[in-house]
C-alpha cells in the first residue's frame, strides 16, 4: 500500500523505512540505475523542491 | 520546510524524471558546445549555417531512427558538403595562411620573451622589428584575394 511520507532537508537512506527502501530498490531497477543513484536523485529533487518553496515564501513575505 | 508526497514510489519516480531531464539538458548543452566550438573559432557564416543544419538533422531523427536509410543519406550528403568545402582550394589557401601566421606569431613570441627576459642591448629595436613582422604577417593574412587570383591564373 502506498504510504504518504514527508521528505525534509535531512532525508537520506538512514531515515527511510524498510518498505521505502524496498520500493526505492524496485524503482531503481526499473530505471536501470543503482539504489544509491536513485537515492541521490530523490534527495536532490527534494532539496530543489524545498529550496524553490522557500524562495517562493521569501518573495511572498 | 519539507515536501509531502503520497508515496516513495511517486517521489522517486518524479525525482528520476527530473534527474533524467537534467542529464538530457546537460548532454544537449555539451553537444551544442562541441558543435559550436569550431564556429566560434572560425566564425564564417557558411560554417555557422552548416553547423546549424547538422544540429537540425540530429534533432529531426531520434536516436532509434539513426540507422535508417533516410538519416544515413541525409547526414552523408551533409558531411560530404563539409568535406568538399574543407578540401576546396580556397579553404586550403586560407589554412596555409593561418599556419604561416601562427608560425610568424610563435617566432615573434619567442623573440619577445627573449628580449623581455634578458633586456639585452637593442631590446627596443628587436621589439619594434618583431612588431613590424607581425603587422606584415597580419597584412598578408588579411589580403588573400590578390594571391588567390594569381594562384588561379
Amino acid at each position: 500500500m502506498p504510504r504518504p511520507l514527508t521528505l525534509s532537508r535531512e532525508v537520506d537512506a538512514t531515515n527511510l523505512s524498510p518498505e521505502d527502501h524496498a520500493a526505492l530498490v524496485a524503482l531503481a531497477k526499473e530505471r536501470g540505475v543503482t539504489k544509491a543513484e536513485a537515492m541521490r536523485d530523490l534527495v536532490s529533487w527534494a532539496l530543489a523542491h524545498i529550496k524553490a518553496e522557500e524562495a517562493e515564501n521569501g518573495r511572498e513575505s | 520546510m519539507a515536501v509531502k508526497v503520497d508515496s516513495i514510489e511517486e517521489a522517486a519516480y518524479i525525482a528520476g524524471q527530473a534527474a533524467e531531464n537534467k542529464r538530457l539538458k546537460e548532454e544537449n548543452a555539451r553537444l551544442r558546445a562541441i558543435i559550436s566550438a569550431p564556429v566560434e573559432r572560425f566564425g564564417t557564416p557558411e560554417l555557422v549555417s552548416w553547423a546549424n543544419r547538422l544540429w537540425e538533422i540530429l534533432s529531426e531523427y531520434p536516436e532509434e531512427d539513426r540507422g535508417s536509410a533516410a538519416f544515413v543519406f541525409t547526414m552523408g550528403a551533409h558531411l560530404e558538403k563539409f568535406a568538399k568545402a574543407w578540401n576546396s582550394p580556397t579553404i586550403a589557401a586560407k589554412d596555409a595562411r593561418i599556419a604561416a601566421l601562427e608560425r610568424a606569431l610563435r617566432k615573434a613570441q619567442d623573440r619577445i620573451y627573449y628580449a623581455v627576459d634578458w633586456r639585452h642591448e637593442g631590446a627596443d629595436e628587436t621589439l619594434k622589428q618583431v612588431w613590424r613582422e607581425i603587422e606584415e604577417a597580419l597584412g598578408e593574412a588579411a589580403a588573400p584575394e590578390e594571391e588567390e587570383a594569381e594562384h588561379v591564373r
